[in-house]
């Protein structure tokens, strides 16, 4: 039966050794799934959250997947709207992992509210102003988006295919694709947006506040930008990472480099605007509210250090690296920018979160730290496990790359 | 048509429902359902459902009697407040009182009589019936003890005064060895050394407290609690200046106008440095001192004498105080008058010695506070009632003026000062083998944990409660907490229990409940036909010779009235004796020579000097409203149970992190704190927090004998603990 | 959404309630904290509960001078929801959790819409929102002395100072039986007005110029903590020591922050 499955034309592990590999990730699932059960049954004390630190790693969490997860739909544009075909080859996969992280993100949310069973109130009754409604609304939708970018690939299974109705509306469903990945687009843009919004119209919070452009808080873009630059470096990551793991050649070099040159436009882009915007910050937005530099930056151990590291080690010289033809051209050039650019997007998402909550905006109140509890980190795992376990199926069974084909005959 | 209807079309109704029912109201109504009653476990609570009524009482937590009145629902009480412009408190209520409704309800709570046991570190209960214990008790007053095994039968009272005190007294009277002592804990007790100044026992004096524009204080909590709280408060209110002498940066210290924080131990040198600067730079008004004792000149000379060596500049080297300062503080106190001293005391770290006492009361006759119309005014007794003044009564003893090892049964009533007692203080004096300790307490907190059986009293708000005056009024005050509550089925007020014991032992019984006694001594107040009821229904004042009947004037009380007697205009003759009158000048300066040589300590293996501190009403055993986790363990705002506070520097010394755990070492044993830094604290000393125990807020299924700071305190021979040497050891 | 926060045009001027904290007096002794407790149903901790999970929606903080000993001043100040008129966490609630009721100017806290996101707690500069990590449980037979005005609130919601909302609507049931629209300046008081034995706290319509608040806010030693973030807040603070309106607010730029401790 499981060797009736496997994607025509390609070699994949023996059974037996592919659900050996996956144990260890059974079974942060299953540790996960009862930290779930504690945190269901007796609240959230189980989480070192506390009143000042009311987003803890949950939340940071999920800004940072979801940044990641950027790929996905960024990739669905550039192939299906901007017509960039090289990316045909990746499109699965970076579906797939778009649908990981929103579906990861979404149930680590679940979690993470004290309430679950009214989060759907937003969707009925939202509050328009909200950065978090504006939220829970694109996010939703997208995952839905994704979920039916997911369906033609399960239907591109050997086994499925076979059902003609199932051709058929895989047919039809590919026929709309360019149609949902304008919607996906459009949608994410405004959560990756929003999310950054989310913390930028905190007016209550100097370190976080920033001047509005257009309608929106400025890190609203940055957020849109930052992430659709890191976006194709997680892709290119994980192709790579993949094709290690299964020993696979899975997509030619070029389409990988061509993802690499992406990012690092983008990410020029992006530490070009965050430069202006951190100086604006710096010298206007803050100071106007009685917040100096030193404010931000006097505690031990986030001090200047952290924005220069976010701006110049993760944003700049990566973006360097791989807009340079030549780097780019040698893989271990190419990893490390696209390791650095998504280590920065995820320093973005940790300065943000955590950081603003640890700095103290009452005069009087102290300086927090916070260090999450096995629940959390057990409930981070979990997801993290959820994702490598759906990823592992996907790839044994559906044509993720439909390069490799091709590159294993030759 | 002929196609027949398959399994695969009711799959697809099926299929085809479960989704088209995603767009009717159905699975969204059923989650808010589910929302909505999953907020409904039994432990969830509901609030009563009734008629809102109020009615007035007094607090009883501690023995200020702030006057209450409580929202109802039905009968049961649901809030309390203070009675707005109360002319005995001004309408406040501390964080306590605001919980005294709790205490009903308080976990720790006993409902039966009980008998401890002792388990290494543990204790556990088993019921017993109260004849049990009465019987107890009768063998162990039969049994003929040698004098040399100790054979006192005491009763420990920390609230002197009340109608069942003198229950006691008469009871204890009757008895062999009966003994009816205090723990001299109290602030009560700080007054000592003012009677010992004036040479009188039995005229009380108080304070006016309203009329101070300064008020210097040795270590009283003036404005955490202190006498009646309302008062202090008020007087703040209206820009009474504060001089606080004080070690600790306490709460007290850190709003008062001043902080003078003397090295521990070192207040009572300071006292006579002020004494020094009042007398050598002629402040004081020597006409009018004169004029208020007979011996005055004779006394003066003797007493600037004595105190010669208390320069400024020999004071500010003992107490760290600056000589300027000194001195500027003396004249203050003349020329921002009037001026009162008080001679306090941490309600942690326990009373200053008579001595120390003397010494700090002196400067208020030195500045000429004493007598009818100044600031420390004489008061009328309140009398006993009928049933007491023809009785014989056992004298009042301070338990540290026992013998050690003496007494074979000690029956402890909890009602409590609200200050610390160390355990030693009292376990020192019970007899070595098998001594019966029997607590009247309705919980399973603090002393009574150490208690052998304990008979479980009313709380607050159960029985009918007299409140005789707070140390600190200046008249004789008188009020009845009237109860809210019916107590449960198996509690036993004191007094029937003593009846019952009476009873058996074959002695004479008190006439008629706790209650009739309490009556009668209103009877005897209303007789008098002096002072003023205060009504707080209609917030009047009526003069007592305006109410008709005595039944009327109780019925008054019982419904939250509060008496106030007359200013009393001519005091007792009383002659002054600044050394107090059980002291020569010979005697006193060597006492002194002793406090003097206290501080530093140049002891090596102990170089810190320990202090504890607390908050008046948590530091002693009594449970506590559980709400009260809102100023401690939720907020951190008074410091909980074995932290130790300590300068930085200090800390640096012994190398030590902030929030370390980490042991104080004392010559009486060693102690878990945790540690934390404050660089308000005076460098070399750590003050360790005496807080709530966990048993004491919210009730623990494991009742354990924690040990807390009081237990490594050096306890001195006088009953005072204020301060250990101690070192930090490391885990 | 907005209608629900918009006033019929009954050309009624309706009061802007706010207080004022005079820092001048307060002495720390925690009475508003436990009046609170007491008047809203606040549960008392559980034994793992620590001073940032706790629920004190009047919380008394320690604030010092900054200088070691024997230079240590200390003020108390007592912190709980500032009312603002630009509310901070109102615009971020997703679910219309919190409103800004125009017929009092009070920020609301509705429990049974909230789920618990704890966006809005990040967005208060005041830390004085707080959410339920437990259960609210009671010590057995407690419960009788719950105030029956208020529901206690369930787990996983936030909740927070709402100036005892269950008084006014008291005082407005009774104003209305004997037959007023208007509220007495005395009528309508917080639990921790009415507690504070120094008169530290006075309460009050703040648009009507006759009130006692009125007056006090008038005066040059009024400020509003952290008044620059431009959150307007209905509760002033008052002092005339310039080192307790340093460490207490934020009017001086600095560029060394004097470090102070809670």
């Amino acid at each position: 039966m499981d060797k009736k499955l496997i994607v025509r034309g390609v070699t994949r592990m023996e059974f037996k050794k592919f659900i050996t590999y996956l144990i260890p990730w059974f079974i942060l699932l299953g540790i996960g799934l009862y930290a779930m059960y504690l945190v269901f049954r007796y609240g959230l004390n189980h989480t070192n959250m506390d009143n000042r630190f009311a987003f803890g790693l949950w939340i940071y969490f999920d800004l940072a997947i979801i940044a990641l997860g950027a790929g996905a739909f960024f990739t669905g544009l550039l192939l299906y709207v901007f017509k960039r075909h090289e990316f045909k080859s990746v499109i699965n996969s970076a579906v797939v992992i778009g649908f990981i992280c929103y579906s990861g993100a979404i149930a680590a949310l679940v979690v993470d509210v004290g309430q679950p069973l009214r989060a759907w109130f937003t969707l009925y009754r939202p509050n328009a102003h909200s950065m978090l409604a504006e939220v829970t609304f694109c996010l939703s939708l997208y995952l839905t988006v994704l979920a039916v970018e997911y369906v033609p690939i399960v239907m591109k299974n050997r086994k499925l295919k076979q059902l003609p109705s199932f051709l058929v509306f895989e047919f039809k469903l590919h026929k709309v694709m360019p149609l949902l990945a304008g919607v996906g687009a459009l949608l994410s843009f405004f959560h990756q947006g929003s999310l950054g919004g989310m913390f930028g119209v905190l007016n209550g919070q100097p370190f976080a506040f920033r001047e509005t452009v257009l309608v929106f808080p400025s890190t609203f873009f940055l957020f849109v930008l930052s992430a659709i630059a890191a976006g194709p470096s997680f892709i290119l990551l994980t192709t790579w990472l993949v094709s290690k793991i299964s020993g696979k050649r899975l997509v030619t070099k070029d389409v990988l480099m061509s993802l690499g040159k992406i990012s690092g436009i983008l990410l020029i882009i992006y530490v070009f605007f965050k430069s202006i915007d951190s100086l604006v910050w710096l010298n206007k937005t803050s100071p106007a509210v009685g917040f100096s530099a030193a404010d931000h930056y006097g505690f031990a151990p986030f001090g200047i250090w952290i924005l220069s590291l976010e701006i110049i080690l993760l944003g700049l010289v990566p973006g360097l690296i791989l807009i340079n033809k030549k780097l780019r051209a040698r893989t271990s050039w190419l990893l490390t920018g696209a390791v650095l650019a998504c280590a920065g997007v995820a320093l973005n998402r940790f300065v943000t979160t955590i950081q603003t909550l640890s700095l103290p905006t009452l005069p009087f109140a102290d300086f927090l730290t916070y260090t999450p509890t096995w629940e959390e980190t057990a409930i981070f795992l979990m997801v993290i496990a959820y994702g490598v376990i759906l990823y592992s199926f996907s790839f044994r069974y559906l044509p993720l790359f439909p390069q490799e084909r091709e590159l294993h005959t030759k | 048509m002929s196609k027949r209807f398959n399994r695969r079309d009711v799959m697809k109704i099926v299929g085809g429902g479960i989704a088209g029912m995603v767009f009717t109201p159905i699975p969204w109504k059923l989650i808010d359902d589910l929302s909505i009653w999953t907020q409904n476990w039994s432990w969830i609570p509901v609030p009563l459902k009734g008629d809102i009524n109020y009615k007035y009482s007094i607090c009883t937590i501690c023995s200020a009697g702030c006057p209450v009145r409580a929202r109802n629902v039905g009968t049961q009480p649901v809030s309390l407040w203070g009675i707005k412009n109360h002319p005995v408190n001004n309408g406040a209520l501390c964080p306590l009182g605001f919980g005294g409704h709790h205490l009903a309800f308080h976990p720790a709570r006993l409902r039966h009589p009980v008998k401890i046991v002792h388990e290494k570190n543990k204790i556990s209960t088993e019921k017993v019936s109260c004849a049990d214990i009465i019987s107890l008790i009768r063998k162990n007053i039969e049994s003929k003890q040698t004098p040399q095994t100790g054979n006192l039968i005491a009763m420990l009272d920390d609230r002197p005064g009340r109608t069942v005190s003198y229950a006691y007294r008469a009871f204890l009277a009757q008895i062999p060895n009966g003994t009816y002592i205090t723990t001299g804990t109290d602030e009560t007790d700080s007054m000592q050394g003012l009677y010992e100044i004036l040479g009188t026992e039995n005229q009380e004096y108080g304070f006016n407290i309203e009329k101070a524009r300064t008020i210097v204080s040795f270590g009283a909590p003036l404005l955490e609690g202190w006498g009646i709280p309302g008062r202090m408060m008020h007087a703040r209110k209206n820009g009474c200046r504060i001089l606080q002498v004080e070690t600790r940066f306490s709460h007290t210290a850190s709003v008062a106008d001043r902080w003078l924080p003397v090295k521990p131990g070192t207040e009572a040198v300071f006292a006579l440095g002020l004494a020094n600067v009042l007398i050598n730079e002629n402040l004081i008004d020597t006409d009018k001192l004169s004029y208020q004792s007979a011996n005055f000149d004779k006394e003066l000379k003797n007493y600037k004498e004595c105190i010669a060596g208390y320069t400024p500049a020999y004071v500010a080297g003992r107490t760290g105080i600056k000589e300027e300062l000194i001195r500027e503080i003396a004249r203050e106190m003349t020329t921002e008058t009037p001026s009162l001293v008080i001679c306090g005391r941490e309600p942690a770290a326990g009373p200053f010695s008579r001595e120390e006492q003397i010494a700090i009361w002196g400067l208020n006759f030195l500045l000429g506070n004493i007598g009818p119309g100044n600031l420390i005014v004489p008061r009328r007794s309140v009398p006993a009632g009928a049933s007491f003044s023809e009785t014989k009564l056992a004298s009042v003893k301070k338990i540290s003026d026992l013998p050690d090892h003496s007494i074979r049964v000690l029956m402890i009533d909890e009602a409590e000062s609200g200050h610390a007692i160390p355990w030693q203080l009292i376990e020192r004096k019970l007899v070595a083998d098998n001594p019966l300790v029997i607590s009247m307490s309705p919980y399973l907190a603090g002393m009574t944990k150490r208690a052998d059986y304990v008979i479980p009293a009313p709380t607050q708000y159960e029985s009918c409660q007299d409140i005789p005056p707070s140390f600190d009024s200046q008249t004789a005050t008188y009020a009845v907490s009237a109860p809210f509550y019916t107590p449960p089925e198996n509690v036993i007020q004191p007094t029937e229990f003593l009846n019952r014991l009476a009873e058996d032992i074959g002695i004479e019984k008190t006439n008629g409940s706790y209650t009739d006694m309490i009556k009668e001594r209103t009877a005897e107040i209303y007789e008098k036909k002096r002072g003023w009821i205060y009504i707080p229904h209609n917030g009047r004042l009526i003069e007592t010779a305006d109410v008709f009947t005595g039944q009327q004037f109780w019925s008054h009380l019982n419904n939250g009235g509060y008496w106030i007697d007359e200013p009393l205009e001519q005091a007792d003759n009383y002659s002054i004796s600044l050394f107090g009158i059980s002291h020569d000048r010979g005697s006193f300066e060597k006492a002194l020579r002793q406090i003097d040589k206290s501080y530093p300590s140049e002891n090596t293996t102990y170089p810190l000097a320990l202090v504890p501190f607390g908050w008046r009403g948590v530091v002693d055993s009594g449970p506590v409203t559980p709400l009260i986790t809102k100023l401690y363990q939720e907020t951190e705002f008074r410091k909980g149970t074995n932290r130790a506070l300590i300068h930085p520097e200090t800390g640096g010394f012994s190398r030590l992190r902030d929030g370390a755990q980490t042991t104080i070492v004392t010559d009486s044993g060693e102690l878990q704190v945790r540690i934390e830094f404050n660089d308000s604290v005076m460098p070399g000393v750590v003050h360790v927090a005496l807080g709530p125990d966990q048993d004491s807020i919210t009730g623990v299924k494991e009742v354990r004998i924690k040990e807390n700071i009081l237990s490594v305190c050096s306890l001195k021979d006088n009953g005072t603990w204020r301060m250990t040497p101690a070192r930090i050891g490391t885990v | 959404m907005n209608n629900r926060n918009k006033v019929t045009q009954d050309n009624q001027k309706h009061p802007r309630y706010g207080m004022v904290v005079d820092l001048d007096k307060c002495t720390g002794c925690g009475t508003c904290s436990l009046a609170c407790a007491v008047e809203n149903n606040q549960q008392p901790a559980t034994p793992d509960m620590t001073n940032r999970t706790g629920n004190t929606w009047m919380r008394m903080y320690k604030v010092h001078n900054g200088k070691p000993f024997p230079d240590s001043r200390a003020v108390f100040v007592p912190m709980f929801c500032q009312q603002c008129d630009d509310t901070p966490c109102l615009y971020v609630c997703p679910q219309n959790a919190v409103e800004l009721d125009p017929m009092t100017g009070i920020v609301a806290q509705i429990p049974e819409r909230c789920f618990g996101c704890r966006y809005c707690m990040a967005a208060c500069p005041y830390e004085s929102r707080y959410f339920n990590w437990w259960d609210p449980v009671w010590p057995e037979g407690m419960e009788k002395t719950l105030n029956p005005d208020v529901s206690p609130r369930m787990r996983g919601v936030v909740e927070k100072c709402n100036f005892c909302h269950g008084r006014w609507q008291r005082a407005r049931a009774k104003a209305a039986s004997e037959g007023r629209r208007e509220l007495r300046e005395d009528e309508y008081i917080p639990a921790c007005v009415e507690c504070c034995p120094t008169e530290a706290l006075t309460f009050g319509n703040l648009d009507d110029p006759k009130s006692k608040i009125a007056k006090l806010v008038d005066d040059p030693n009024i400020f509003k903590i952290l008044g620059r973030l431009g959150t307007k807040p209905k509760v002033y603070y008052r002092t005339t020591r310039s080192w307790v309106r340093n460490a207490v607010d934020r009017n001086i730029y600095s560029e060394t922050k004097e470090t102070v401790h809670g």
